[in-house]
């Protein structure tokens, strides 16, 4: 089963994305900020990790750097949430090393959508 | 017996010589005759008698021996005894035969000693006359000495040598049959005429100067002599020259260099001398010059007396060292004493010599007089441009002017070839225009320092030197002077200006002994030194401005420093700013955004939902995002208004108490979400504030407080009354505020970084507009730390009737 670690410190979002997941089939495990992700990716392996960038502690892009930067996590792809299609909010992204960024508001279909295919590339 | 064997003995003897002769005379081969004839007649000798030719032999003998007849018979009277001459009776035939023999024989003999001295004469002639003939072809064609035969007759050229071929450069055969005159030999023509009149009238001329000239046009010149020699009918004019023409030259370049070298001598710049045992043996005319004595009173004198008395000994030692073959300088200088008592200096160029075979030192002196002059104009310039250096150098220094003037004072009272009295002032031209003010001054009487402490132009020395502009000198106190006091010490003046153009800025006045006179290298030094003090007041004066310059440069670049500091701040103000709108606009976005995914995403699942407690659920997710991002739009509204007008606030009197349930009430969705529980102890105290303004401060603080606290946390608003003020406090179990950003957190501005930026308020600018409303109220506002979460209080005023 693959294996999704949600990173978002919103208790609403956090709840419908991981029901939304599980439905379709993923296995999610929520982490609640930066600290907590690193936590979670030294216990166990995760196929993919979705990624907010407002948090508190560490944001998103620091976290996403972080993780790219260790020999053991850096080939997880990362599918970052951002606010809006500024591009310098998403040169940021890129930078950090993310793989893929989707906006909010975004539509379910879309995350579905961008998971299966970050995930394709990967295997590839 | 005895006349036998006398007989016998002579006959011996006549045969033995007789033989010996005859054998003598084949020898020789030359009494052949005499011999031929002995040797005929020597068989009837002998048969006749023995004795008899013996005798013969022996008279014979006897005669040859005596030449003369006479003799012989003196001889043969005088020696032979009277038998003997008995035995004369024969002697006539004898003597017949004899005497024809003697004759025949004398004759012989004769004609052979003629004839062998003739053959001898004639062998040896022949032999002479080859040799000398040889000889005189030789020398005659060899000789160096030009010879030229001439006929005398015809002045014909009969025979030349090949001296005359080499030196005329005419061949022999040019020569022969031409005359000297026709060949253009002589130089000058009347040389020859002088030349044959002398061969003429004494038969012969030695040793004649003459000029001759070549084939070539070169000329030579020749010592001529000349003979007649007559050959047969014919006289010769034998001519013989040497050519003397490098002796010649030689005599000339010799007699030239005699000349100049005396010309040298004698002519030339330098004086010479030759010193011999301390004593002048030689003096040439530019020495007697030099020294003012004639000759003959200087020759034969020890040198040294004529050489300055306290340089004698130095000179003498030089000389001696010299004369003992000691290294010394060939070249130095010294002094010679005139007869006039003058000194003049000189510069000697001595060396070892000899001189009439003995050991002498010559010398050549030259009068470096004007040299010596010049040098110590040079050394005087030296000392002239020196102390303006020192002038200039004391411009530099960072003294005030009157320091420095005396300083140049001091200066110009020091200098040794100056002949001043140690006494002297500067005085300047100050505020008024027209007064010299006495600045500084060395060794002035006292009277004077107040007489002359402002001299105005045209009064007394100074004062005209002003007024003038030119250098005054006085040698004396007299009625120039018109600054006097009692005892004033007879002196004199050189008062110069001191100019900048044609502007008077002040005077340099120095003390001359009384009767100084006038000096024009003085004065210009003084002018310079004036020229120079000059340069120190233009320098002191544009320092002063450059100062002031200076200073203004110095206002205007701080002010400039004191508004690139502000235009700094500005900027950095501004990019602040620019950065807090980047990070607003993330946040709103982010603030604004997450409601309206949770809303989307709660409503698109509740569609597919059967579970209606899920769904149900579902709903109320998305009505509370849905009133958070109410609220959000709301603040920002407000808050976009406060910044825009500055809130027109509105004070009145407010329960405090109502406000605090308004605002909670507003939180509470949010608070129970986390299930924090929010305690509040607000009684309701009467304060005088703006509703609006402090229900956002209220919302703002509460907001933040749910926000901080973790599910299930505590929160407790409380409020008391102290003093004029109502303090309302509300605390928190949250993150907390680290104490570095306590006072901070107020600033307008303030983020602690993007994430905290977020929390207050959603936009960075919640705690800001709170504290601004609450010191529009008069109030403070802070924050305190605590074991979990923070203390927020602030104050506000109560109302008149609290």
């Amino acid at each position: 089963m693959t294996k999704i670690l949600l990173v978002d410190d919103e208790p609403d979002i956090v709840m419908l994305c991981k029901n939304m997941l599980e439905k379709a089939g993923y296995e999610v495990v929520v982490a609640r900020n930066g600290q907590e992700c690193l936590e979670r990716l030294i216990e166990e392996h995760f196929d993919l990790i979705l990624l907010d960038v407002m948090m508190p502690g560490d944001n998103g892009w620091v976290v996403c750097r972080k993780i790219k930067s260790n020999k053991v996590t850096r080939d997880i792809p990362v599918v970052m949430f951002t606010v809006c299609s500024e591009p310098w909010l998403k040169e940021k992204g890129k930078e950090a090393g993310a793989d893929a960024q989707i906006d909010k508001p975004f539509e379910l279909e879309d995350l579905l959508g961008t998971i299966e295919r970050v995930l394709a590339e990967d295997k590839d | 017996m005895l006349a036998s064997n006398l007989y016998h003995c002579i006959t011996i003897i006549v045969i033995e010589r007789s033989w010996s002769k005859g054998q003598e005379c084949v020898q020789t081969g030359k009494d052949t005759n005499i011999s031929g004839f002995i040797r005929e007649h020597w068989q009837g000798i002998v048969i006749g008698s023995l004795g008899w030719i013996a005798f013969g032999t022996y008279l014979l003998d006897e005669y040859t021996k005596h030449g003369t007849l006479s003799e012989f018979y003196e001889h043969l009277i005088s020696e032979l005894p009277i038998h003997h001459i008995l035995m004369l009776s024969a002697v006539p035939l004898m003597m017949a035969f004899g005497y024809v023999l003697d004759k025949k024989l004398k004759l012989e003999r004769e004609l052979k000693e003629y004839t062998d001295q003739l053959e001898q004469s004639a062998w040896s002639t022949s032999a002479e006359l080859v040799a000398s003939e040889e000889k005189f072809s030789k020398v005659f064609f060899s000789s160096h000495s030009l010879i030229i035969i001439t006929d005398l007759s015809d002045g014909k050229i009969i025979d030349v040598n090949n001296s005359v071929v080499k030196i005329s450069g005419y061949s022999r055969e040019e020569l022969i049959g031409k005359t000297t005159m026709g060949l253009g030999l002589w130089a000058n023509p009347n040389e020859r005429d002088k030349y044959i009149k002398a061969i003429q009238k004494d038969g012969n001329v030695t040793d004649l100067e003459t000029d001759v000239r070549a084939k070539s046009g070169k000329r030579y010149t020749l010592l001529l002599s000349g003979e007649i020699v007559n050959i047969g009918e014919v006289q010769h004019l034998i001519s013989i020259g040497n050519d003397i023409t490098e002796r010649k030259e030689a005599e000339v370049a010799l007699h030239e260099s005699e000349e100049k070298y005396s010309t040298l001598i004698e002519r030339g710049n330098d004086g010479i001398i030759i010193i011999q045992d301390g004593l002048l043996k030689f003096v040439n005319s530019k020495m007697v010059e030099m020294s003012g004595y004639l000759v003959e009173e200087v020759l034969e004198k020890p040198f040294i007396e004529f050489i300055s008395p306290d340089l004698r000994e130095e000179v003498m030692f030089i000389y001696k060292k010299r004369m003992a073959g000691e290294d010394v300088p060939d070249r130095y200088e010294t002094e010679i004493l005139r007869k006039d008592g003058a000194t003049v200096p000189i510069e000697v160029n001595a060396s070892s010599i000899e001189y009439g075979g003995k050991p002498a030192s010559m010398a050549m002196l030259r009068d470096i007089t004007e040299r010596k002059k010049a040098e110590n104009e040079i050394k005087r310039n030296y000392h002239i441009q020196n102390v303006i250096n020192k002038i200039l150098h004391v411009s530099l220094e960072q003294v005030p002017l009157t320091q420095q003037l005396e300083r140049v004072l001091d200066l110009m009272l020091s200098i040794p070839w100056l002949v001043l009295e140690k006494k002297g002032c500067i005085f300047l031209v100050e505020d008024d225009p027209k007064v010299l003010v006495l600045k500084a001054q060395r060794g002035l009487h006292e009277a004077l320092l107040t007489k002359c402490e402002n001299v105005p132009f045209g009064h007394c020395i100074c004062g005209r030197a002003a007024a003038t502009k030119e250098i005054l000198f006085v040698d004396s106190v007299d009625e120039r002077h018109d600054n006097t006091y009692d005892g004033i010490k007879p002196h004199g003046h050189y008062c110069v200006p001191i100019l900048s153009g044609a502007h008077v800025l002040g005077v340099l006045n120095l003390y001359v002994k009384e009767g100084h006179e006038w000096n024009t290298y003085e004065a210009e030094f003084l002018s310079a030194v004036a020229d120079a003090i000059a340069g120190i007041i233009e320098r002191r004066h544009s320092m002063e401005e450059l100062e002031e310059a200076h200073e203004k440069l110095e206002e205007s670049h701080s002010k400039m420093e004191e508004t690139h500091e502000a235009l700094q701040n500005a900027y950095e103000d501004l990019k602040d700013v620019d950065r807090l709108k980047d990070d607003i606009i993330s946040n709103v976005s982010h603030e604004l955004r997450t409601p309206i995914t949770i809303i989307k995403g709660a409503l698109e699942m509740s569609r597919d939902e059967e579970d209606i407690e899920m769904r149900d659920k579902l709903y109320r997710v998305a009505i509370s995002a849905l009133a958070k991002q109410n609220r959000i739009v709301g603040n920002l509204v407000e808050m976009a208004a406060f910044r825009k007008k500055k809130f027109a606030f509105n004070f009145e009197e407010v329960k405090l108490g109502h406000l605090v349930s308004l605002v909670m009430g507003e939180v509470k969705r949010e608070a129970e979400l986390k299930e924090i529980k929010i305690e509040s102890d607000v009684p309701d105290i009467a304060v005088m504030v703006d509703f609006e303004g402090l229900k956002l401060v209220l919302l703002n603080l509460l907001d933040n407080a749910v926000k901080f606290s973790d599910p299930g946390g505590h929160i407790a608003v409380k409020a008391e009354v102290k003093g004029d003020k109502a303090h309302v406090c509300i605390e928190d179990e949250g993150i907390g505020v680290p104490e570095e950003f306590r006072d901070k957190i107020f600033d307008k501005l303030f983020q602690l970084d993007a994430t905290t930026t977020r929390r207050f308020a959603g936009t960075g600018m919640g705690l800001a507009v709170a504290k601004e409303i609450i010191e529009a109220h008069g109030g403070n506002i802070w924050v305190e730390g605590r074991k979990k979460g923070s203390l927020f209080c602030f104050t506000v005023p109560l109302s008149k009737g609290e």
